[in-house]
C-alpha cells in the first residue's frame, strides 16, 4: 500500500475515533451547573470571586453575599476543586476581568489528601472553554491523569447509558442551550441564586470526614495555593481565606483535630500575609445560625440552604463591613 | 509518568515523531535525551542514583578491560579486574540494599530485640532494581569476557536509562540491546502496527482485566476478617490481576519500544500453562529469571564450595542425590535472592523460599515420579496428564500468591486455613458485605462479567500463541476495515469497561 493511502486511513481512523467519542460525549455526559458556572465567568465580569470545595459550593450564596456587599458576587466552588483546578479558574475568570477580592473556603482535608478522582474534578477541564487557561490546565493536571479523563470523558459517566436519552433530551432543550439551571432543580438540591441548595433531609447523616493530618501534606495543594496568592498580588486581587463552620456534633468529636488544623493554617497564613477566617473557631461567632447537625446534611459540615444563607451574611460582614469601617 | 497517563502518550508521540525525523546517527542521541526527560520528570534528586549506577557501571568496566590490558601476569590481572568487580557490586547493591532493606532491616531489629529505632525516610528511585541489576549484569558480562566494554559514556546510559523500560523492565542485555540501540532505524508502517496493537493489547489487560479483578482482590485480602469465606475467590482474582497488570504493562513497554525499532526481550509466556514450578518460572517475569540463572544459579553452582559440597554430597548420599543437592541448594538460594527482589518483607523472603523449596523437592524426587509414572503406565506426552500438570502447577502458584498479596505472613496463613475451613461463596452475595464495599470501590456483578469475558479473550489468544501462532502477523495480513474495526473496538473498550487505575500510575511492578 502506499503511503498516501495509509495516511488517508490514518486520518479516517482518527476521524472515526472523534466522531464516536463526541457522540459518546454528548449521550452519555449529563448536564452539569460547572457549565453554566464557566459561561459565566467567561461572559460577565465579577468584583468578588468564591473560590473552594463542596462546602463552599453548598454554604455560600452570592445572591446574599451581594445584598449585602453591593458587589458582584460569584460562587466558583466546586466538590474535588483542589488548590490547583482554584488557580486556573481564577486565571480563566481574569481573561474576561479581573476581580477586586478572591475568597478561598478552605478544607484542611484538601490539603492533605492526593488529587482523586471525585466530585466534578473532570467537569472542569471539559466545561472549560478553549482557552490559553485550558492548555496550561491541561499542561498541569489533566496531562498527568490518566489518559482516559482527557480523551474520553465520557468514561467517568458510562453508566449512565440508560439515561442517555433523557440526557440527549435535555442537551437539545432551550434550557441548556441558555445556560439555564431548571434541569438542577431537585427535591433535596437544587442550584439557584449561583450555588447549590440543600434542602434539609431527615434520618442519618454520614459522619466520614477527612481530617487534617499535618505529616500527610499534599505539597502539590501548598504550592498551588502560593501561586494563587502570587497572582491575586500580581493582579492587585485581594486574598482572603475562610473555614467554613461544621456541626457542633462534628467539633465536639474531632475538637483536637480542628484546633490542629486551625493553629497550623492560622500561622500559615499569617506567614504569607492572608487574612484568615474560621468559623469553628471559638469566639468567631456567626449570628441566628444553628450549628446544630439538624442545619447540615452531613458530619463534614455541608449546609442546608437556610443556614448557607445566614452564614454568607455573617461572612460579607465580616470581611467586607469590618473593612468600610 | 505514568504509562498510562496522558502527558506519558504526548510524550512518546513527540519522541517518535522528533527520532524519525532527525538523521539516523543522532537517534541514539535523541532517545538518550528523551530517556532522560523522562526520568528527571520524576525528581532530580532521583535521577542522582541512575546518574550514580550509570557511572560507576561504566568505570568499572572500562577499568577492568584496562586492567587485563595492562597487566601482563594473567592471574595478577584476573585478581585486579576481581576487586574492580567487588568494587562496582558492593558500591550498587549496597545503595540498592540501603535504600530499599534498611527500614526492614530496622523493624527486624526492633521485633527481635524489643528495640524502639526509628524508621527512617529513605528515597526509593523508580525503577532502581530494574536498572541495577540491567546494570549488574553488564559488569559480570565483561568481568566473564562475554560483552566487550562500552567506552563511551553517553551510549552506555542510554543502556541504562532507555525509558520505556526503565520502570518496570523488561531487565536487558547489553549484547542485544546495544547493537539495536546504535544502529539506524527507518520509519515503518508495519512496525508501528504492530507496535499500536501491542501497547492496545496491554492497556487493555491492565484496564480492562486486572482494574476490574483489584476490586474483588483489595476487598477480600484487605479485609479477611469480613470475608473469610472468598479466600479462593480473592487468591483466583489476585492470580488474573497480577498476571494482567504486569503482563499488559509489558506489552506497553515492549510496543513503545517497537515504535523506535527496538525489541526488546519478551517477558512472559503464557505462564499458567506452565506444568511446573521449573517451567512457571521460564514462562513468568522471564528476563528476571534468567538474569538470575546466568548471574546467581550458574556462578554458586560452579563456585568452590558448591563443588566441595557436591563431593560430600556424593560420598555421604550416594551418586544420583548427591548431583542433585547442589543443584537443590543453588536454587534455594536463587529463590531467596527472587523473595528479597520483591520486597523488604518476611512474607516475600517466605514467597521465594516457597518456590525454591518446590523445585528443590521436585529435583531430589524426580527419579521417584518416573518410577511412579511407568509402574501406573502414566505418558508425559498423553493430554490428561498433560493437563494435570498445568493445574497441578496453577494451584502450587496460587498458593505462594496468598504469600505474595496477603498482608503479612501471618494472614497469608489465615486466609490458607479460611479458604479450605470457611469456603462461602454466597458471601459475595449477601447483603451489607458486597465485594468492594469495604475498599470503597463500587462491585457489580458486571465487573464480574467483564473479568469472566476479558479472561475468555485472553486465554484464547494464549491457546492460539501457545500453538505457535503469530497473531500480529495474521492480524496484519487482514483487510483494513476490519483492522480498523480490531483498534478502535480495542481502544473504546478502555473507557467503556476498564476501571480507573491506582492514583499513583496503578502498574505493580513499577513500584520496585
Amino acid at each position: 500500500m502506499h503511503s498516501f493511502k495509509k495516511i488517508l486511513l490514518l486520518i479516517a481512523g482518527v476521524l472515526a475515533v472523534f466522531a464516536v467519542n463526541f457522540g459518546l460525549n454528548y449521550g452519555l455526559i449529563p448536564y452539569s451547573y460547572v457549565r453554566i458556572m464557566m459561561h459565566q465567568i467567561k461572559t460577565q465580569e465579577y468584583d468578588t470571586l468564591i473560590l473552594g470545595t463542596s462546602h463552599g459550593l453548598n454554604g455560600i450564596s452570592p445572591k446574599v453575599m451581594e445584598e449585602k456587599t453591593g458587589k458582584k458576587t460569584m460562587n466558583l466552588c466546586l466538590g474535588g476543586e483542589y488548590p490547583r483546578d482554584a488557580y486556573y479558574l481564577l486565571k480563566l475568570a481574569c481573561e474576561k476581568s479581573i476581580p477586586e477580592v478572591v475568597v478561598y473556603e478552605l478544607d484542611p482535608g484538601y490539603f492533605c489528601t492526593p488529587e482523586g478522582q471525585r466530585g466534578d474534578f473532570n467537569r472542569i477541564f471539559y466545561e472549560m472553554p478553549l482557552s490559553r487557561t485550558k492548555v496550561e490546565y491541561f499542561l498541569a493536571k489533566e496531562a498527568e491523569l490518566d489518559f482516559r479523563a482527557a480523551l474520553f470523558p465520557w468514561f467517568y459517566y458510562r453508566n449512565q447509558f440508560r439515561n442517555a436519552k433523557e440526557i440527549i433530551a435535555v442537551k437539545q432543550g432551550e434550557d441548556y442551550k441558555n445556560y439555564g439551571a431548571e434541569a438542577f432543580q431537585n427535591e433535596g438540591q437544587s442550584y439557584a441564586d449561583g450555588f447549590l441548595r440543600n434542602t434539609p433531609v431527615p434520618g442519618m447523616k454520614q459522619e466520614e470526614l477527612t481530617l487534617w493530618e499535618e505529616d500527610e501534606r499534599n505539597k502539590d495543594s501548598f504550592q498551588y495555593f502560593e501561586k494563587l496568592v502570587s497572582f491575586c498580588r500580581k493582579q492587585g486581587i485581594e486574598l482572603l481565606a475562610v473555614t467554613m463552620p461544621v456541626p457542633r456534633e462534628a467539633l465536639e468529636k474531632y475538637g483536637e483535630n480542628f484546633q490542629q488544623a486551625d493553629e497550623f493554617f492560622s500561622e500559615y497564613f499569617k506567614g504569607l500575609g492572608v487574612e484568615y477566617k474560621n468559623y469553628n473557631r471559638k469566639g468567631q461567632e456567626i449570628k441566628d445560625f444553628d450549628d446544630s447537625l439538624n442545619a447540615f446534611t452531613d458530619y463534614e459540615g455541608h449546609m442546608n440552604f437556610q443556614q448557607a444563607e445566614v452564614f454568607s451574611a455573617q461572612l460579607a460582614e465580616d470581611f467586607f463591613e469590618e473593612k468600610k469601617e | 509518568m505514568s504509562l498510562i497517563s496522558m502527558e506519558f502518550l504526548l510524550f512518546v508521540i513527540l519522541a517518535a515523531a522528533g527520532y524519525y525525523w532527525i538523521p539516523e546517527k543522532y537517534q541514539w542521541v535523541w532517545l538518550l535525551a528523551f530517556s532522560y526527560i523522562y526520568y528527571v520528570s520524576g525528581g532530580i534528586r532521583v535521577t542522582c542514583f541512575l546518574v550514580f549506577t550509570t557511572f560507576t557501571s561504566w568505570a568499572a568496566a572500562a577499568w577492568m578491560e584496562q586492567a587485563a590490558e595492562r597487566i601482563k601476569d594473567k592471574k595478577k590481572a584476573r585478581q585486579a579486574k576481581r576487586r574492580i568487580l567487588a568494587l562496582a557490586l558492593v558500591l550498587n547493591f549496597g545503595v540498592l540494599g540501603a535504600l530499599k532493606y534498611t527500614n526492614f532491616a530496622i523493624d527486624t531489629v526492633n521485633s527481635l530485640f524489643g528495640a524502639e529505632f526509628g524508621s527512617l525516610k529513605l528515597l526509593l528511585p523508580l525503577g532502581i532494581s530494574f536498572y541495577t541489576f540491567q546494570s549488574m549484569g553488564y559488569i559480570l558480562d565483561v568481568y566473564w569476557g562475554r560483552a566487550k566494554a562500552e567506552h563511551n559514556l553517553f551510549r552506555f546510559a542510554l543502556f541504562v536509562s532507555f525509558f520505556p523500560q526503565i520502570l518496570q523492565g523488561p531487565i536487558g542485555r547489553y549484547d542485544s540491546l546495544s547493537q539495536q540501540f546504535y544502529a539506524p532505524h527507518a520509519f515503518s508502517w508495519e512496525r508501528s502496527q504492530r507496535a499500536f496493537l501491542r501497547i492496545l493489547w496491554g492497556y487493555f489487560k491492565k484496564m480492562v482485566i486486572a482494574d476490574n479483578a483489584v476490586i474483588f482482590v483489595d476487598a477480600i485480602f484487605g479485609h479477611p476478617d469480613i470475608y473469610d469465606g472468598l479466600g479462593i475467590v480473592g487468591v483466583l482474582a489476585y492470580s488474573v490481576q497480577l498476571y494482567c497488570d504486569f503482563s499488559g504493562g509489558m506489552d506497553v513497554v515492549i510496543g513503545v519500544a517497537e515504535l523506535f525499532g527496538i525489541r526488546l526481550d519478551e517477558n512472559f509466556k503464557r505462564p499458567y500453562f506452565a506444568v511446573s514450578i521449573t517451567d512457571f518460572w521460564h514462562r513468568w517475569h522471564i528476563t528476571l529469571g534468567t538474569w538470575m540463572k546466568d548471574y546467581v544459579f550458574y556462578p554458586v553452582s560452579l563456585s568452590g564450595w558448591m563443588k566441595s559440597f557436591s563431593k560430600f554430597a556424593k560420598k555421604t548420599f550416594g551418586k544420583q542425590t548427591g548431583r542433585t543437592l547442589p543443584i537443590c541448594l543453588a536454587n534455594l538460594i536463587v529463590f531467596l535472592v527472587v523473595g528479597i527482589w520483591h520486597g523488604a518483607a518476611w512474607k516475600f523472603i517466605i514467597y521465594g523460599l516457597y518456590n525454591g523449596l518446590i523445585i528443590a523437592f521436585s529435583g531430589l524426587m524426580a527419579p521417584s515420579y518416573r518410577k511412579w509414572k511407568t509402574a501406573l503406565h502414566i505418558s508425559d506426552d498423553s493430554p490428561g496428564f498433560h493437563l494435570f500438570q498445568i493445574v497441578r502447577t496453577f494451584l502450587l502458584v496460587n498458593i505462594s500468591w496468598f504469600f505474595d498479596r496477603a498482608e503479612d505472613v501471618e494472614t497469608a496463613f489465615l486466609m490458607m486455613k479460611n479458604t479450605l475451613t470457611h469456603f462461602n461463596l454466597r458471601q459475595m452475595l449477601e447483603p451489607g458485605i458486597e465485594i468492594g464495599e469495604a475498599s470503597g470501590t463500587t462491585y457489580t456483578l458486571a465487573a464480574l462479567g467483564v473479568i469472566i469475558a476479558g479472561c475468555l479473550l485472553l486465554f484464547a489468544v494464549s491457546v492460539l500463541e501457545e500453538q505457535g501462532k503469530d497473531l500480529a502477523e495474521i492480524f496484519s495480513r487482514q483487510h483494513w476495515l476490519l483492522k480498523g474495526a480490531v483498534y478502535l473496538g480495542l481502544l473504546l473498550l478502555l473507557p467503556a469497561l476498564g476501571q480507573p487505575s491506582g492514583e499513583a500510575g496503578g502498574f505493580i511492578y513499577a513500584q520496585f
